[in-house]
């Protein structure tokens, strides 16, 4: 089990992740984050391929000198094959520098069966999702009645009312595996999005903000910049924007401080699970039109299996980097 | 050569029949497990069905597991219409006293397949794939360890029985039978082109009557019941028995004949939902991923099973 110096009043948290470059800030925010207990780390293939997601898991808690339970999932989306980023990420998923754990080693579950336990044994944990949502795809068809137990579930992903990174109308978690984001957006699960764009603009932490995480002299600063040394140049080539854009770790700030989501609002959405350009597309019915007759058709199941989930439009950028810094002294 | 086998099955009467005369040729098949899934009724009561046909069969040293409770990523369609509320309705059978495994179906078959030697357990599946879909996602080297998957589903050119697209296996999970057979599995499927060949008529039926043991009276009055539906439908003087001829593929392949094509499965258009788009004249360029037998001896294939079935 996890080893932290939790007290009862700590919040309980699982994570899942395609541990890359910015997955791994975002799991060092968490494991060290006081009056938080990560119960387990399950892995996904995305960004990496799923063992080496595993081993980028196990260096960065090995890195935080964190215990956590860290299991492997599914190696493949729903439906398709993998295709993943490593042209963002670098090859092994953290800039191909070598970063390697020591000792750690996974669990032997299957990390949808430790998903399962693991939420079926803590009512109202919550979660979160930092890659495709495959695992999470996976452990619902298991046992569907898990969506009681979870109170929160941030799930990083889709690029709502906005342009993707991937492909122009999709989010590279949603158009991973489509189907599995499919299949959470219409269960009964408490999701909060956060999309691709939040994590844009003013969110890039800029050169100034990288000089002055690194003058912290932190190991854990020090990783953070280095790892996403392949990620800052490919973003750079992406979106034009200088600097380190970090999806992942807005996200795991929102889950850990839920007041720095400045502008939400809850709507039915959904997927599209086609393979035209449109794949991975994240539907957000904003102007709450599904229910109108015409959309009947297109909408039914949206509208009788899943609920209105919330979408987070705006957070709060210096707050965030306030926490990032935190989590890296 | 035994061969060993595990049967994924959703059971009305046709998937029991298939498992029974499987377990009643034991020099030629070794039955691993029965795993269940959600299709033809809930995963509960396909779950109960394996077992109450076992019992009856007093087969209950056989480990039965339930899986998936739903389709990949679809809400479950059911055919209580054709095989009634229970699945199995049309004669009552006790409620079975022998446990369901703990283990969840997908998990098993990863389990019982990877822990034998390669190329040497054969899935045999008679329901909606999702379980099939699962394990692969759980264990991405399953596909290959397999000897191979013997399926029935599909249609070519006979059109669907659930849609006028669709067989009703691949309706129900589209999904998870394009995951399949896009796998690097030996896949040998047995559409409704080859099922609808062999019907269950009165005379044949009645060899089940006659034979009066518990087994054959009961399968008499369960496949009776399913046979006014088809009767019904198609105006046929009696319905398939599609689950079986995977069965009888394993015990005398020689009853079937078809051809190596490239099969993909429509998860897209509302019209074609789970159409399986077979490449008989192979015009798609794309390499073949499976066996499609597309004829059967139908009177060889009845007499080969009932006989079977009758031994238990």
């Amino acid at each position: 089990m996890a080893v932290s110096n939790s007290s009862l009043s700590s919040k309980k948290i699982l994570i899942d992740t395609d541990t890359a470059s910015d997955d791994a800030v975002a799991l060092i925010m968490a494991l060290r984050s006081p009056n938080v207990e990560v119960l387990a780390i399950t892995v996904v293939a995305g960004n990496v391929p799923v063992a080496q997601g595993t081993q980028n898991a196990l260096f960065t808690a090995e890195l935080c000198g964190s215990s956590v339970p860290i299991f492997t999932g599914a190696s493949a989306p729903l439906v398709r094959p993998l295709d993943d980023a490593v042209w963002f990420h670098g090859r092994d998923g953290l800039g191909d520098l070598g970063y390697r754990p020591a000792s750690r080693t996974a669990e032997a579950d299957f990390a949808v069966d430790a998903m399962v336990r693991v939420i079926e044994a803590n009512p109202g944990i919550e979660m979160i999702t930092l890659g495709p949502l495959t695992n999470l795809a996976l452990a619902l068809g298991q046992c569907p009645q898990l969506v009681s137990n979870v109170s929160r579930c941030v799930v990083m992903g889709g690029a709502p009312c906005c342009e993707g990174n991937v492909a122009p109308a999709a989010e590279f978690n949603f158009w991973a595996d489509p189907e599995a984001a499919r299949v959470v957006l219409r269960s009964q699960l408490p999701v909060e999005l956060v999309g691709w764009q939040l994590s844009r603009g003013a969110a890039v932490v800029n050169d100034a903000e990288i000089k002055s995480i690194l003058a912290l002299k932190t190991r854990f600063a020090e990783f953070a910049i280095r790892a996403n040394g392949i990620a800052r140049a490919a973003y750079r080539t992406q979106t034009g924007e200088e600097g380190i854009s970090l999806p992942d770790p807005t996200a795991m700030a929102i889950l850990l401080d839920p007041t720095l989501g400045l502008v939400s609002s809850e709507h039915y959405m959904d997927v599209q699970v086609d393979s035209g350009i449109t794949r991975g597309m994240s539907v957000v019915d904003r102007l709450g039109v599904a229910g109108d007759p015409r959309n009947q058709t297109a909408w039914a199941d949206v509208l009788k299996q899943g609920r209105k989930q919330k979408v987070i439009w705006e957070m709060d950028i210096p707050g965030f980097k306030k926490a990032l810094l935190r989590a890296l002294q | 050569m035994r061969r060993a086998v595990i049967f994924d099955t959703d059971p009305s009467p046709d998937d029991a029949v298939a498992f029974l005369a499987a377990l009643a040729s034991p020099e030629e098949l070794e039955v691993l497990a029965i795993t269940t899934v959600a299709g033809n009724v809930p995963v509960e009561l396909t779950a109960r069905n394996a077992r109450k046909a076992l019992e009856l069969a007093r087969r209950t040293g056989i480990s039965v597991y339930a899986g998936a409770a739903s389709p990949l990523i679809r809400p479950l369609v059911t055919a209580e219409h054709v095989h009634g509320r229970t699945g199995f309705d049309g004669y009552e059978l006790p409620e079975p006293r022998m446990p369901l495994q703990p283990e969840f179906a997908p998990g098993a078959i990863v389990e019982l397949v990877m822990s034998r030697p390669a190329k040497s357990v054969t899935l045999c599946c008679l329901a909606p794939l999702t379980n099939v879909a699962l394990a692969m996602a759980r264990e991405p080297r399953l596909a290959q360890h397999l000897a191979g998957i013997v399926l029935m589903g599909g249609a070519m050119s006979e059109g669907g029985n659930i849609t006028p697209a669709a067989e009703f296996n691949f309706y129900v999970d589209p999904e998870a039978a394009a995951r399949v057979f896009s796998s690097d599995a030996s896949i040998t499927m047995i559409p409704l082109d080859c099922t609808h060949q062999a019907l269950l008529t009165d005379e044949r039926l009645d060899t089940l009557r006659a034979a009066g043991t518990p087994v054959g009276t009961a399968f008499y009055h369960l496949l009776e019941w399913n046979k006014r539906f088809d009767r019904a439908k198609y105006g046929w003087p009696g319905g398939p028995l599609h689950d079986a001829t995977v069965t009888a593929y394993l015990l005398s392949p020689q009853l079937f004949a078809g051809r190596k094509a490239r099969v993909d499965i429509e998860c897209l258009s509302p019209l074609t939902l789970g159409a399986s788009v077979v490449d008989w004249w192979g015009v798609s360029g794309k390499p073949a991923n499976a066996l499609v037998l597309r004829s059967i001896d139908a009177e060889g294939y009845i007499h080969l099973i009932f006989e079977r079935l009758l031994r238990l």
